[in-house]
């Protein structure tokens, strides 16, 4: 227990940093490149915290929540796989492999908290039908509070209790482990570009997609470079599309 | 028409920064219903201060299903507001069901396209974008990186929430209209898209490293000539093995194959890879 405070601090950063998501804001503190900063810049080791935050986000890039579907909690996943990193002295590489199942245990968290605050909604229609729109809203507060426990949470106990498991755990890890982990983790970012591309692909886009790779792959182009060439080309193909709409594009969210 | 109830700017203000906490209490049976109501808490007050049964009707009202994407809910808000501030002002007697209907008409109109727009918009393009120039300077050992990030989204996002709230304020009940004859839902989308599929190509050329460390070895009258796997593959095109991992799992998710799937068959795929020394 000698390690109370210290799980307390990550608790509550990481708590904060999960509340972004759906508590209130959207800052953006819960994406894996700031998380990870953050945790790194409050345990005293930002390199670390860094290149974590930094490699997870790109492994989480195409991690979107599309209507009604709840996408692996990565902000959670840093927080913690940061957290250990730090405190447990596990290399870089195996933090990145292991906020992978912490980021899907934590999904099923949020899954249960959309579950929890479906019973907030009876509680505000109670209310909502006699006008009493304070007492209706007053529900909302419970639900951001939720979100900011759900984060603190496993963060709090996986420090508490985790660590020095951890730590035992990785001390004696061979070569093999290591390495395969690390190729994982180089491999884990296509997952997010697949769902990257599926939001946005159709047939009729494909080519931009192609010219991106080969400004990238063969002429070596930078990402700021090639994100503006490709928006004088958005520029230049929706200049060329009707002012009036034809056909409506209806998409219902559920 | 009086309009002895007038909205303010701090009306306004109000509904913009309770918008933030949009998706407090979301949930899965009527999402961010909640969240709405909640961002219009002090307008309803004040619009329906004497009227117990007008503020009756609007809290029932907005307690139906809604959920768009975030970043689009201030905009519907306003039109809300615009709507609520005429029916509020309405003479005591006058039929007010037909406003009154049109409210819920105009949000349910808006959610589904702004949905649509918002996810290939803001998840699909500003955010990445922004995150993997951040993440890649990050990367490159820079503390900047976050902090680009960071400072470009938020501008992004309490920008963008403010103006739009205060066009659809602005246009009221137009703005339905206005979205529907004009194109601009197709163009943003598809403008979105290109921008984003185009970063997206130079992402899936740069940050997928997946090596072989294959050796072809061909016994020659002059001795054995070795050829290194990856160095034919880089002379057809780099990156080529990047690229077909992501479309193999594209083509592996439109059969339905979930991500947590994906992800430990990556896992697997890279210890036989690794162990058989194949890849590195």
């Amino acid at each position: 227990m000698e390690n109370l405070g210290l799980a307390l601090l990550v608790g509550v950063v990481a708590g904060i940093i999960e509340w972004d998501i759906y508590g209130g804001f959207h800052t953006m503190i819960n994406r894996p490149l700031a998380a990870g900063t953050i945790m790194g810049l409050v345990l005293g080791d930002l390199p670390k915290g860094l290149f974590i935050g930094a490699s997870l986000e790109f492994v989480y890039l195409g991690s979107i929540s599309v209507g009604a579907a709840i996408p692996p909690d990565a902000a959670s996943a840093t927080c913690i796989a940061t957290a250990l990193a730090i405190i447990s002295g596990i290399s870089k590489e195996v933090a990145i492999a292991l906020a992978i199942p912490v980021a899907s245990f934590a999904q099923m968290l949020q899954m249960f908290i959309w579950t929890v605050n479906t019973g907030l909604m009876h509680k505000a229609d109670q209310s909502a039908v006699v006008g009493d729109i304070d007492g209706a809203c007053k529900w909302h507060y419970v639900g951001s509070f939720l979100f900011f426990l759900q984060g603190f949470a496993p963060a709090f106990l996986a420090i508490l209790f985790g660590a020095p498991y951890v730590a035992d755990l990785v001390a004696g890890m061979p070569d093999l482990i290591t390495g395969w982990l690390k190729l994982a983790g180089s491999m884990l970012p296509a997952v997010g570009f697949a769902m990257l591309f599926i939001l946005m692909n159709k047939p009729k886009l494909t080519p931009f997609f192609i010219i991106g790779f080969v400004l990238a792959a063969a002429f070596k182009g930078s990402l700021v470079s090639t994100a503006l060439i490709g928006l004088a080309a958005a520029m230049i193909y929706v200049n060329s599309m009707d002012d009036s709409a034809t056909k409506h594009v209806r998409r219902v969210r559920e | 028409m009086s309009l002895n109830k007038k909205i303010t700017k701090a009306d306004l203000h109000s509904a913009y920064w309770r918008s933030f906490f949009d998706m407090s209490s979301i949930n899965y049976e009527r999402f961010q219903t909640l969240g709405y109501l909640f961002s219009l808490q002090k307008v309803l007050k004040k619009l329906y201060a004497d009227d117990k049964e007008g503020l009756t009707r609007a809290c029932v009202r907005h307690m139906e299903m809604f959920n768009t994407m975030p970043l689009f809910i201030p905009s519907i808000l306003g039109t809300t507001i615009a709507i609520e501030e005429k029916v509020a002002n309405m003479e005591k007697g006058e039929d007010t069901s037909e406003l009154e209907e049109s409210i819920n008409n105009i949000k349910i109109g808006l959610m589904g396209p702004f949905a649509g727009i918002g996810d290939s918009l803001g998840w699909g393009t500003v955010r990445p974008v922004l995150a993997s120039i951040g993440a890649a300077m990050a990367l490159g050992g820079s503390f900047l990186g976050p902090i680009f990030f960071l400072v470009m989204w938020n501008i992004f996002n309490f920008s963008f929430r403010y103006y739009t709230l205060m066009y659809g304020y602005n246009r009221g009940t137009s703005m339905l209209r206005d979205i529907k004859t004009s194109n601009i839902i197709e163009k943003i989308s598809t403008g979105a898209s290109i921008l984003g599929l185009m970063v997206l190509g130079v992402l899936v050329a740069s940050w997928i490293n997946i090596r072989t460390v294959l050796e072809l070895t061909v016994k020659g009258p002059d001795g054995d000539v070795v050829t290194n796997l990856q160095a034919v593959l880089d002379g057809i095109i780099p990156g080529l093995l990047g690229l077909g991992l992501t479309m193999l799992i594209v083509y592996m998710m439109r059969r339905k194959w979930t991500t947590t799937k994906l992800i430990g068959i990556i896992f697997v795929a890279a210890f036989v890879l690794y162990a058989l020394k194949i890849a590195a």
